[in-house]
């Protein structure tokens, strides 16, 4: 059975990733080991489903680990892995045409509006997003990025990054009204 | 410079998340990147194995071929020109040039 190893566990990441790029099993290891959490997480945010997250940030490691020897520069690691994420994400909504179906998908929107604002966690409201909608948002918020950063990674052009992270922003915020009264209330205490 | 960000929706998004334990998923991906570095090695020998069989067909094959790359395209009486031209002016070049748009196109679509 396959071993995580330790022997990497206080060396700065940019030097894994170089001993990575030489064909360095153990290295590669820690990698996965250091950033899985982060990839997981952004890939559960991005799909809303825990196991099709997983399967697919398995894939960008795997990619990650057919494409190491290309990255030029170690230090870029985190945002080299980042990109793989978006794209790997991107090319499973091509595969399941998902892409398309956003007009479709803004049908549930109204279904889900409908529902307590309540009940509602960030992940099922994202739920109501359209996959192009969903992945800006993801990527604004959840990973801090500016909206021509967005547009660099997933190709979209700049105008259609605004305009779903707008609309998406106004759909989250109509979904998660509750929460934003909430916060209110603990603000005035 | 950062876009306007609302702030509930960031103190939503900036909540703990998950601490995945990471090791069977660690373990899941080293064991495929070990069928990869398999299946890489495999695939290495039966490319090594066909090019060792196919060595001296190939090599006839290449003769003739290079002939044809070097054909000129378009008979050109200008002596200066022909020279100039020279290195574009060939089969070799035309496919060439239909290839990388090929390329080109292939990666718009697929990437």
């Amino acid at each position: 059975m396959a071993r995580v190893p330790t022997s990497f566990s206080k060396a700065r990441e940019a030097l894994i990733v170089a001993l990575a790029r030489t064909g360095d099993r153990d290295a590669f290891a820690e990698l996965v080991q250091r950033r899985q959490v982060w990839i997981r997480n952004l890939m559960r945010r991005c799909c809303g489903d825990i196991t099709l997250a997983d399967d697919l940030a398995q894939q960008v490691f795997l990619q990650a680990w057919k494409d190491i020897r290309r990255l030029r520069n170690p230090r870029k690691f985190g945002p080299w892995l980042k990109k793989l994420a978006v794209n790997v994400w991107l090319q499973h909504l091509r595969k399941n045409d998902a892409l398309h179906n956003a007009v479709e998908h803004d049908d549930s929107v109204s279904s889900v509006q409908n529902t307590p604002a309540v009940a509602m966690d960030l992940d099922r409201a994202l739920d109501a997003l359209s996959n192009p909608e969903r992945l800006c948002i993801v990527l604004s918020y959840h990973e801090g990025m500016t909206h021509g950063e967005i547009a660099e990674l997933t190709h979209f052009p700049l105008g259609t990054v605004k305009s779903h992270v707008r609309r998406g922003s106004e759909h989250l915020q109509q979904l998660l009204s509750a929460y934003a009264g909430n916060q209110s209330t603990e603000e005035s205490q | 410079m950062m876009d306007d960000r609302d702030p509930t929706l960031q103190a939503l998004f900036a909540s703990p998340q998950e601490d995945l334990a990471g090791e069977v998923f660690t373990m899941r991906v080293m064991s495929q990147t070990d069928n990869l570095k398999s299946r890489a090695i495999i695939r290495r020998i039966f490319i090594g194995l066909a090019l060792g069989l196919l060595a001296i067909p190939l090599q006839e094959l290449a003769v003739p071929l290079t002939q044809v790359m070097v054909v000129s395209l378009f008979d050109l009486d200008n002596l200066l020109l022909a020279q100039v031209l020279a290195p574009l002016n060939t089969v070799g070049s035309a496919l060439s040039i239909v290839l990388l748009r090929m390329r080109v196109v292939y990666k718009r679509i697929f990437s």
